[in-house]
């Protein structure tokens, strides 16, 4: 047996059609109403990746996702210290180099002689031209602003190169292998 | 989002879980959280009931058989939620003290009901229901949401008493009284709008 509460629940429900009872007419007015209410509500966006990417978070914090992987990348606060330090060190040698006497020729820890001079691309050349007058095979760069000269000179060293050396105020180097660097003068 | 697919992706797991919850978002985000805002009326809270919902589906996702269609089952899961958000702060007012209508309006109410609901004659009349309705809604949700949600899940799902009954966690008989008391509470929030309704029919 069908009680009013019966016949209201399924006139919501929309089960039952036209069913002439007051129960069943205020059912079916609540329907339409509720029905019409839920046709003119607007539906979020479908797509939205930032909500995505914040479902996802909270499922991996959840512990529903295995956890993101960690991807080595350079860091750059470490590559910035590097870079520093590498800055830090090239001042101090640039620094050391602007206050070496010239023309004095030393060497240097690295092996490298040094001597300064008002044009050094134009000394550079001349070394060059002469040490390959010589019979010595040399060749020259450029390095931070810096005229370099590389030699293999012959053993024992000849006298014509040992004399181009001291004309330059170049001190012989040990092993026979020069490194030269020339600066500009002051 | 295909059956076939969730199934695939709740076997397997791991990350294949990413790629379909971003899918289930695309495609029901929409209709959940109309429902979820309806319930809560706090489009943030709504949102975040719909996060925690799609969250409960991949936690539950090896009880879908798949007999039945994806969305009715992922909303069952998101009506227990709502339900369970409602019930947290008790938000509910007795029906014995809410609205003072005395027994006289409460007896006109019922009067008014046994008459047929009245074919609206224009669209001035349609909208002032349709926003008296909106209205006497509104303060039914406030006072007694869930049984206003449960009569509007009845009205567009046409949820049986069993589906009823699961969702509330209650027995058969528990059930049907509390769907005696939707009407009841119905019959007083809605009072205005059935008298503008069915007295100006």
């Amino acid at each position: 047996m069908r009680d009013d509460d019966d016949i209201w629940f399924d006139s919501l429900a929309g089960s039952t059609v036209d069913e002439p009872d007051k129960a069943s007419a205020t059912a079916r007015a609540i329907r339409a109403a509720i029905l019409a209410r839920a046709g003119e509500e607007p539906a979020a966006a479908g797509e939205n990746l930032r909500r995505e990417n914040d479902l996802v978070a909270r499922a991996r914090a959840e512990g529903l996702l295995p956890a993101q992987r960690v991807h080595v990348k350079r860091r750059w606060p470490a590559f910035l210290a590097a870079a520093a330090i590498a800055g830090l060190a090239i001042g101090l040698t640039l620094h050391m180099r602007t206050e070496a006497p010239a023309p004095v020729t030393r060497g240097s820890p690295a092996g490298i002689a040094r001597i300064t001079d008002k044009d050094p691309k134009q000394l550079q050349q001349e070394l060059i031209r002469e040490l390959k007058a010589a019979g010595v095979r040399a060749s020259g760069y450029e390095s931070f602003g810096r005229q370099g000269v590389d030699a293999d000179l012959p053993t024992p060293l000849p006298g014509q190169v040992r004399e181009i050396l001291a004309r330059h105020g170049i001190t012989p180097p040990a092993d026979n292998v020069l490194q030269l660097e020339i600066e500009p003068a002051p | 989002m295909e059956k076939a697919v969730f199934i695939d992706a709740c076997r397997e797991g791991g990350e294949r879980i990413e790629s379909a919850l971003r899918s289930l978002d695309r495609a029901y985000f929409g209709v959940l959280h109309r429902d979820c805002l309806r319930a809560l009326r706090d489009a943030d809270a709504a949102r975040d009931l719909v996060q925690e919902t799609f969250i409960k589906v991949w936690q539950r996702c090896a009880t879908f058989r798949g007999e039945s269609e994806l969305l009715p089952w992922i909303r069952s899961i998101c009506r227990r939620a709502i339900l369970d958000r409602l019930r947290q702060p008790q938000r509910e007012v007795p029906l014995e003290h809410e609205t003072g209508m005395t027994g006289d309006v409460l007896t006109r109410v019922a009067e008014l009901s046994a008459e047929q609901v009245p074919p609206a004659e224009d669209s001035l009349k349609r909208r002032q229901l349709a926003e008296c309705f909106l209205r006497c809604w509104e303060k039914f949700m406030e006072a007694s949401p869930e049984h206003a949600l449960v009569i509007s899940w009845i009205a567009e799902d046409g949820m049986t008493h069993e589906q009823i009954a699961s969702l509330l966690g209650r027995t058969p008989g528990a059930t049907r009284e509390f769907i005696s008391q939707c009407r009841k509470r119905a019959r007083v929030y809605l009072a205005e709008w059935y008298s503008l309704a069915f007295l100006e029919g």
